[in-house]
């Protein structure tokens, strides 16, 4: 059960007022340093956020990354004793921050970079290779439900979010940017211990997201059609066996 | 040595005899992923020992039950050589707080310590160092640290995580004699040394001194470092660094330099019982 003490020591580093905490405190003043404490822990949501988050921090500097960091802190403080996944709704807030409001497309962005801290995280397992596929007798492979990797994410914005995410974050460049409504699709995911990235057509996002959703291949391939008149499923089903997007072995 | 993503391929690679390495287990609590497989591979050729941070031992509330079974789970996986946790509290009424805050050195905190140590103690199987914190505000205490440690030892059969620079940080922030609290805290339960750099802080300069694990161990650390060892024998020592990171081998100098301490104290008839 908390005490006086606790409470009041929590309410001084979320607001700075130490009067309360005077009654535990031996020196009149020494209240001052409990910026020290202060710092630290809010120092240590923000560089957590900034490293979860780069193309952020590159997109709008460190400067307002820091003061949207720090407001963030205050309305989601951390609620499990680690900061490794720190900052799952920054995104949202990022959707709703007054201070950002002129780049509607930041919060997808930042939900690319999200997806980056989740796939980099996810557990592992072993992907449905190629060779397993080919020993699978053909007849069964319409009603074949691989599911995904846990490490896979995909992504829809109605801007060039992906694109926006890849050039301040994967490979950096100064280019002018374009930010053309649209509607485009991305998918993240892990293979070998490195998080990939690449841009989808309408048709192999609703094949995945099928799949994703536990639709058999057949299934998904009519999901793809449907999205896209040109979708071609047996080369969407051979790229998720060669990115290691399905869940294997077969049982 | 303290263990840093960045210096998980020369750690895999290095030979030095005797080295250790030392993680946060909170930064492995991923549920997969490249971490955690670096983790592996360094574990197959060094002793890896696991130094928490988030569990609030020092706090009012009860011990979060989900961080302390990923803790069995870690702990599990990798069998580490030692576990340690601090005096000191980071959570309040589910709001964490990413710090090792100070616990009020009082009979009630001494109590709920003691309770939170003992479980920590019978979830994970074995016994848990505690560690000594660094402390910047005087705060009004009932019980002097070493004797809320020496109690906490004597009721639970913890074991202590001495970190010298915390010593050296705390006496000079709260004007207590370092050398005093070396002679008070009970040297037999030292199962694990930490030496640190520390800087003046930006606003007070001198007057107040931050563990901020981001410099070289300074003089006085080494030389209360001397003193703690011919109290307490030889014992494990972690070099922790975790700003300002240099490269591997400057790290490398320092653990050598503690490693001529331990190896001198070897040579000496064991200074304690």
């Amino acid at each position: 059960m908390p005490d006086d003490f606790h409470t009041a020591f929590a309410d001084a580093l979320r607001t700075g007022r130490t009067d309360p905490l005077q009654p535990y405190l031996a020196e009149a003043g020494a209240a001052g340093r409990l910026s020290v404490y202060r710092n630290n822990v809010v120092r240590g949501a923000i560089e957590a956020l900034r490293a979860a988050f780069p193309a952020i921090d590159r997109l709008i500097g460190s400067r307002l990354f820091d003061a949207l960091a720090r407001a963030y802190w205050h309305t989601h403080p951390p609620e499990r004793p680690t900061l490794i996944l720190y900052g799952d709704a920054f995104a949202d807030y990022l959707a709703g921050a007054e201070p950002v409001a002129g780049l509607p497309w930041l919060a997808d962005v930042a939900r690319h970079d999200r997806a980056w801290l989740e796939a980099h995280h996810a557990p592992g397992g072993r992907p449905l290779g190629a060779a397993d596929a080919a020993g699978l007798a053909p007849e069964t492979l319409p009603a074949l439900v691989p599911g995904l990797q846990p490490s896979v994410r995909l992504l829809t914005s109605p801007w060039p979010a992906y694109d926006i995410w890849h050039r301040n974050r994967v490979e950096p460049d100064d280019a002018p940017m374009r930010a053309d409504p649209g509607q485009y699709f991305s998918l993240l995911w892990r293979k070998d211990g490195t998080v990939c990235s690449r841009m989808l057509h309408a048709g192999e996002h609703a094949f995945l997201d099928a799949l994703g959703g536990g639709a058999p291949l057949e299934t998904a391939a009519q999901a793809g059609l449907a999205a896209e008149p040109g979708f071609d499923p047996a080369a969407a089903f051979a790229a998720a066996l060669n990115d290691s997007l399905l869940k294997g072995p077969l049982t | 040595m303290s263990l840093k993503p960045e210096h998980y391929r020369s750690a895999l690679d290095a030979r030095a005899d005797g080295l250790w390495f030392e993680v946060h287990p909170e930064n492995y609590m991923g549920d997969g992923g490249p971490r955690l497989a670096w983790l592996d591979a360094i574990r197959a050729n060094h002793p890896v020992s696991f130094h928490g941070v988030g569990l609030s031992l020092g706090g009012p509330d009860p011990l979060d039950r989900d961080h302390l079974d990923r803790w069995k789970r870690l702990a599990g996986r990798f069998e580490p050589a030692r576990v340690s946790e601090h005096l000191a509290w980071s959570s309040l009424g589910g709001r964490y707080f990413n710090d090792l805050l100070p616990t009020p050195m009082t009979q009630t905190a001494l109590d709920r310590f003691c309770e939170h140590v003992d479980e920590m103690q019978s979830a994970l199987q074995r016994q848990v160092l505690v560690e000594n914190p660094s402390r910047y505000l005087p705060m009004r205490d009932d019980i002097p640290e070493p004797e809320f440690l020496a109690e906490t030892v004597r009721r639970t059969g913890c074991g202590l995580l001495l970190d010298i620079n915390n010593i050296h940080v705390s006496a000079h922030n709260l004007g207590f004699d370092a050398r005093a609290y070396l002679d008070a805290v009970p040297a037999g339960a030292v199962g694990e040394i930490h030496l640190a750099g520390h800087d003046s802080d930006a606003g007070l300069g001198e007057a107040l001194l931050i563990d901020t694990h981001g410099r070289p161990v300074s003089e006085s650390v080494w030389s209360l470092y001397e003193a703690a060892i011919r109290r307490t024998g030889p014992q494990p020592t972690l070099i922790e660094r975790d700003t300002d990171i240099p490269a591997f081998e400057t790290l490398l100098q320092e653990r050598a330099r503690a490693q001529l301490i331990l190896d001198a104290a070897r040579s000496r008839e064991p200074a304690h019982a």
